[in-house]
C-alpha cells in the first residue's frame, strides 16, 4: 500500500521521505525524537505539533487555499503522509542572484494574496518562512503549518507578517520593494483585519530589541 | 597588532587587550551589582565611569604592553543601554586622543561571534547568543551579519533574572536559579513558544509566575523553566543551523555559560554531526577582549571613525554593520588578520 523510496531531506524536526500512497506520489514526513529535551515536553510538543499539522493543512485546504492533501495520519509512529507537490521553494525563487525583479514580485504578491485569505479564514501559519511555501506556477502552496494555531489573536498573526519581512530582508535586496508589495495583496485579501494585524507586525518589529 | 578593546554595553565594564594572533594579552572587567532590583541604565553608567580608569591601568599593565605597542582603540558602538555605551564610549576617545591612535567602532553582538569564530578555528559558524537582554541566532550569510531568530518579547537572561527576583533572589538571578535547578526533582508542563526561528518568553513567565502562587517548590519550578526556555533556544539554534545547511555552531552571552544549556546544546548538535563550541566563560560574558580582537579585524579592514562621528548607537542593527574582513558571500574567502 505504502512504499518507501529515498529520504528527500532532514529538516529541524522531521525527516522527509520520497514514497508512494496507493500508487499516487506522496512524501512521508516522520517527526523525529529530540534527545535534548526533557522527554515528557519532547512527547508533547510531538504529538501537538502533528495534530496540529494535519488538522490546519486540511482546513486551509477547506479555505480554499493550496496545501497538500493528507494521504495518512499515523499518531503512533508520528508519520504524516502527504500529497507530493510539485513546486519551487519560495526561497529559492527569492534568491536567485538572475532572478527578475517582476518574477519575485509576482510570486510575493501571490504570497500575500495567499496569507491574507489564511488569516481571513481565522489561520495563523507559525513558520513562515520560504522554505514553507511552495510556488506551484500560477499560486504558492503552503507547507507545515505544525506551529501554526487555529485560534490566533493579533500576536500570531503579526507574527506571520514580521517573519515575512525578516525573511524578505535576508533573502533579497530588494525587500523593502517586496514586503510593500506583500502588503498591498495582503491587505486585498483580508480587508477587514489588515490594518490591524499591520500594526501589530511593526510594533513586534519595534519591541525585538536589537534587531 | 596590538589594540586596547573597551566593552560597556550593559551591566559590565570591560577593558581588554587582544594582539594579532587573537592571544588575550590582558582582560579587566567589572561588574555592575545593583543593591536591589534589576539594572538602572544610569547608575550602571556611573558605575563604569568610575571603575573605567583603574580597570584601563590594570590592562595595560597586566598585558605587559607598552603603549607604543597599541595600534587602535576598540569600543562597543551598540547595541545597547545609551547611558552605559557613552561611558565606555568617552573612555575610548579619551585614550585615541591622549595616545594619538586611530577609533575603532565594534557592534557588541558581532564581537561575540567573531571571537567565538577565531577561538573554535570554525570558518563560518551560527552564533546562539543568549545574554541579559540579547537572545539571538546569528550568522553571516549574503555578504552580511543576520539575525536568523530572536526573541520576540524578553531576553532571555532578563527573563531568568525577573523570575528569579521575584522569588527572592539577588542580581543577577540566573546562576541562582541554575543552582535551585540542580535541586529540583518534579517536572511541571509549561507553555513552549518558538514561531519560526523566534522566541518568545513572557507567556511562560506569567505561566511560571502562576505555579509559584499555586506553591510549586522552587527547585522544581527552575528545573522546568530551565528545561523548557533552554529547549526552546536550542530548537531555534537547530533551525537556523538546518536553514543555512552549516554545521558550526558557537555560543555567547552570560546564558551561554549556564552548563544545562551547554549540555543540551552538545546533545542537539551530535546528531546531527554539528560542532559546538563554547568560548571559556571570561569571553563568553561581555568583555572587553571580544572588542579588541574585533577592532583589530575591523581596522585591518579599514574601519575607524573620528572623534566628532562616533556616537553610539544604543539600537544598531546587525545586518547593517560592515564586514571587510569577510570578503564574498557566506565567507568564501577572508581578509586575515595581520
Amino acid at each position: 500500500m505504502e512504499s518507501e523510496t529515498e529520504s528527500l531531506a532532514e529538516g529541524a524536526e522531521a525527516k522527509i521521505h520520497l514514497a508512494t500512497f496507493l500508487g499516487l506520489p506522496a512524501v512521508r514526513k516522520v517527526r523525529l525524537r529530540k534527545a535534548y529535551r526533557h522527554e515528557a515536553l519532547d512527547a508533547r510538543l510531538r504529538s501537538e505539533r502533528i495534530r496540529t499539522e494535519a488538522r490546519l493543512l486540511r482546513e486551509a485546504r477547506r479555505a480554499g487555499l493550496r496545501t497538500p492533501v493528507i494521504y495518512d495520519l499515523d499518531l503512533s509512529r508520528e508519520t504524516l503522509t502527504l500529497e507530493r507537490l510539485e513546486g519551487t521553494p519560495l526561497t529559492e525563487i527569492l534568491r536567485d542572484p538572475s532572478g527578475s525583479p517582476e518574477r519575485r514580485q509576482e510570486v510575493v504578491r501571490h504570497l500575500g494574496r495567499a496569507l491574507g485569505r489564511l488569516h481571513a479564514a481565522s489561520i495563523s501559519h507559525g513558520d513562515l518562512t520560504g522554505s514553507n511555501v511552495l510556488w506551484m506556477g500560477t499560486d504558492v502552496a503552503f507547507l507545515d503549518l505544525s506551529l501554526g494555531s487555529r485560534t490566533p489573536g493579533l500576536e500570531e498573526f503579526g507574527i506571520d507578517l514580521h517573519l515575512v519581512e525578516e525573511d524578505l530582508r535576508t533573502l533579497c535586496a530588494d525587500a523593502e520593494a517586496l514586503y510593500e508589495i506583500f502588503q498591498a495583496a495582503y491587505s486585498e485579501a483580508n480587508p477587514r483585519d489588515a490594518a490591524a494585524i499591520r500594526e501589530r507586525a511593526q510594533e513586534i518589529k519595534g519591541r525585538v530589541r536589537y534587531a | 597588532m596590538v589594540v586596547l578593546g573597551i566593552e560597556s554595553t550593559a551591566h559590565t565594564a570591560s577593558v581588554g587587550v587582544v594582539d594579532g594572533s587573537a592571544r588575550v594579552r590582558s582582560l579587566a572587567t567589572d561588574m555592575y551589582r545593583p543593591a536591589h532590583g534589576g539594572i538602572h541604565p544610569r547608575e550602571a553608567a556611573n558605575h563604569h565611569a568610575e571603575v573605567f580608569p583603574e580597570l584601563v591601568e590594570r590592562a595595560l599593565v597586566s598585558s605587559g604592553v607598552d603603549v607604543t605597542e597599541i595600534e587602535a582603540i576598540a569600543f562597543s558602538q551598540g547595541p545597547g543601554l545609551g547611558p552605559c555605551l557613552r561611558s565606555g564610549a568617552t573612555v575610548a576617545r579619551t585614550l585615541a586622543q591622549a595616545w594619538e591612535k586611530p577609533l575603532v567602532p565594534v557592534n557588541h553582538c558581532v564581537a561575540h561571534l567573531e571571537i567565538a569564530r577565531v577561538l573554535s578555528g570554525f570558518r563560518d559558524p551560527v552564533l546562539l547568543y543568549a545574554s541579559g537582554g540579547n537572545t539571538q541566532v546569528v550568522a553571516f550569510s549574503n555578504g552580511r551579519y543576520r539575525v536568523l531568530g530572536e526573541t520576540l518579547d524578553l531576553g532571555i537572561g532578563n527573563f531568568l533574572d525577573k523570575l528569579a527576583l521575584s522569588l527572592g533572589a539577588t542580581f543577577p538571578g540566573g546562576p541562582i536559579l541554575e543552582k535551585w535547578a540542580r535541586e529540583g526533582r518534579d517536572v511541571e508542563a509549561l507553555p513552549y513558544s518558538v514561531h519560526g526561528m523566534d522566541v518568545s518568553f513572557s507567556g511562560l513567565f506569567t505561566a511560571a509566575r502562576a505555579a509559584v502562587a499555586r506553591g510549586i517548590r522552587k527547585e522544581d519550578l527552575a528545573l522546568s523553566v530551565e528545561l523548557t526556555a533552554y529547549a526552546m533556544l536550542c530548537e531555534i539554534a537547530e533551525r537556523g543551523l538546518a536553514h543555512l545547511g552549516s554545521r558550526e555552531l558557537v555560543l555567547g552571552g552570560g546564558v551561554a555559560c549556564n552548563a544545562r544549556l551547554r549540555a543540551m546544546v552538545e546533545a542537539m548538535a551530535a546528531p546531527r554531526g554539528i560542532r559546538v563550541y563554547s568560548p571559556p566563560p571570561s569571553l563568553c560574558v561581555d568583555n572587553g577582549a571580544m572588542i579588541a580582537w574585533n577592532g583589530i579585524l575591523a581596522h585591518a579592514g579599514g574601519i575607524t571613525t573620528e572623534i566628532e562621528d562616533s556616537v553610539v548607537l544604543p539600537r544598531q542593527r546587525t545586518d547593517q554593520v560592515d564586514a571587510p574582513w569577510r570578503a564574498g558571500p557566506s565567507s568564501g574567502g577572508e581578509v586575515s588578520p595581520p
